[in-house]
């Protein structure tokens, strides 16, 4: 290996070693289990890897590296061919802080996420704990600012009324099943 | 506890230790960096090879092109429509606003304007080869009807719906006298633009962007393929060849121009020209054997590629813009035409249809339990959430699917404009 390739494995290394913890939290915010979170971030920087010479050049590697996550996270979920079914929404837009003032349990958050659809549950997650705008999230999502805008509001409303209309155990026993 | 990235940050406190092997990581990913090179030069001398062979005036690419092969050659998840599930109204969708047309006419939507209004003809005027065109406000579902009466338009070429003009073909439309008919939404006024230089050739995928008509042209019928060229909009003597062969589809998203290459039974590329620098790139979508795009729809960073394989075998193939397989579609009830615009497509008609699909996550939805035509797509905006499709209650004897009626039939359809929750 030639020193140039060494210095930039060096500098991989040291990036993953960096990202990793926080890519493994969004993709278990995602996915909901902490070893399937580490499978997606595996692959999300194998990807990485793969791309890291241009990646270097051009700057952007955490932003790759949480599209990566997120493309892992939808590719596994695809695999399994899994559907879930959302709750019936209203589209009232409805903030963070309304979702929070009614949830104060850890295993009710993670049940009622794992109720959204996936594409929902992605843009609640990206613009509430990554803290991405909305034109960050449509770029990691791959879609239009408007639609990042009417999904996010819409994942808001579901848990607002999952938390409203049904009980903590409900929502508790509904998410015991895993998560795609 | 005071806003829901806290909830997040609190729910992920905790953390047992991952089992993540960065050697692992270093030595796979090197691995898809090399199989990558390496299947660049392939494809590169391949496609030397194929120009030579061809011994045509295909016009070479630009240096500055670059090659990005998909990291394996699998299609990813192969689906059949029997996978789709029951899409829940209300839920997964929400109808807006629908028109009703029978034998006599009344009105059909055309396509969705990008500030999300639906536009209308009168399909029973349209036949006549004039038809007053409207603007169909989803909120109450009334049409407005745009001054200056009943326009001389193709029924079925609707170019473009922008939030400054909407483009349509105009009815003589033709090899040697292609025209279209603009309607300015600010001065609300007609005009008509041709362009005398455009060489005479028949014409295929008219597509709009930044003012300026973009059309593959069959200037050599011998040819397999077409020349891409560009008119403005607003000067009938700003025609440009922009040098590029086309094979398959061509479509704007965005600043981007992407467009197909291959034709049935050759191994298509997909190439992409940002149209603000004009750089570009390809990429191999890695085609089934014997399988040719008929159709190409990008949303997003994701292709659709609709491909007849085999002669009579459909399907559609999803690829990310990386070259990366998605999900692949197949069945020959599948449409190779493929609805323009929308985050999602409808892929398929017949009984029990639509069906639609989001390229991002794969998934597939069966909407309903009539008789759908899907096979004459009309165009939302790019990435939104809407979506148009039609119903039927007319099923013609012994048929699977709609046929023309005959004479003697008195067919109801149905538009459905419809907004995609899901």
């Amino acid at each position: 290996m030639t020193e140039r390739a060494d210095a930039a494995e060096e500098a991989f290394v040291d990036f993953a070693a960096a990202a990793r913890s926080r890519l493994r939290r969004t993709a278990y915010l995602l996915c909901g289990d902490w070893d399937r979170a580490s499978d997606h971030v595996q692959e999300a920087l194998i990807r990485v890897y793969a791309n890291w010479p241009r990646l270097e050049r051009q700057g952007g590697e955490l932003a790759y590296a949480r599209r990566a996550v997120v493309s892992a996270f939808l590719d596994a979920a695809r695999r399994r061919s899994s559907h879930e079914r959302p709750v019936e929404t209203d589209t009232t837009v409805a903030s963070g802080e309304d979702v929070a003032s009614t949830v104060t349990d850890r295993a009710a958050l993670m049940a009622a996420l794992a109720r959204l659809p996936r594409r929902q549950r992605a843009c609640v997650v990206l613009r509430y704990f990554e803290d991405l705008d909305v034109r960050e999230t449509a770029a990691v999502l791959g879609c239009r600012e408007g639609t990042v805008k009417s999904q996010t509001a819409r994942g808001l409303a579901s848990l607002r009324d999952m938390f409203e209309s049904a009980s903590t155990d409900e929502l508790v026993h509904h998410g015991t099943r895993r998560n795609p | 506890m005071n806003d829901l990235g806290q909830l997040f940050r609190d729910a992920t406190v905790g953390e047992p230790p991952d089992h993540l092997d960065l050697v692992t990581v270093v030595r796979v990913g090197g691995n898809r960096r090399r199989r990558r090179r390496a299947t660049t030069v392939v494809a590169a001398s391949l496609a030397t090879a194929a120009v030579v062979a061809l011994g045509t005036a295909v016009v070479a690419r630009t240096p500055d092109t670059a090659s990005t092969p998909a990291t394996d050659g699998t299609t990813g998840p192969v689906i059949t429509l029997g996978d789709a599930v029951p899409a829940v109204e209300g839920t997964d969708y929400r109808v807006l606003t629908t028109r009703e047309s029978d034998a006599t006419g009344d009105e059909r939507f055309v396509g969705v304007t990008d500030d999300g209004l639906g536009v209308v003809m009168h399909a029973g005027m349209a036949r006549k080869d004039v038809t007053p065109i409207g603007l169909v406000d989803p909120a109450d579902g009334t049409t407005r009807w745009l001054p200056g009466g009943p326009q001389r338009i193709d029924d079925t070429a609707t170019i473009a719906l922008g939030e400054d003009r909407l483009v349509f073909q105009e009815s003589r439309w033709s090899a040697r006298q292609p025209a279209v008919r603009v309607f300015d939404r600010r001065t609300e006024t007609w005009s008509t633009i041709s362009w005398p230089d455009l060489p005479r050739a028949q014409l295929y995928y008219p597509t709009v962007h930044g003012g300026r008509l973009y059309l593959a042209l069959d200037i050599q019928p011998s040819n397999d393929g077409f020349d891409l060229w560009s008119v403005s909009l607003d000067d009938s003597a700003d025609v440009r060849d922009e040098h590029r062969p086309v094979l398959g589809s061509l479509d704007v998203t965005g600043d981007e121009l992407t467009w197909t290459d291959g034709s049935s039974g050759e191994a298509a590329r997909v190439h992409v020209r940002d149209l603000s620098t004009g750089e570009e790139r390809s990429v191999d979508p890695h085609l089934g054997e014997g399988c040719g795009v008929v159709s190409m729809v990008r949303v997003g960073d994701r292709l659709l590629l609709g491909q007849v394989c085999g002669g009579h075998d459909d399907r559609l193939q999803v690829v990310t813009m990386d070259g990366h397989p998605v999900v692949t579609v197949d069945d020959a009830k599948v449409g190779a035409n493929i609805g323009d615009g929308g985050r999602v497509a409808v892929v398929a008609g017949g009984e029990g249809g639509p069906y639609v699909l989001d390229p991002v996550t794969g998934e597939l939805w069966q909407v309903g339990s009539r008789m759908a035509l899907w096979s004459s797509p009309e165009p939302v905006p790019d990435g939104s959430d809407f979506a148009l499709w039609t119903t039927t209650d007319w099923f013609p004897d012994g048929g699977p699917g709609p046929v023309e009626p005959g004479p003697d039939d008195d067919p109801t359809y149905t538009d459905h404009l419809v907004e995609w929750l899901s």
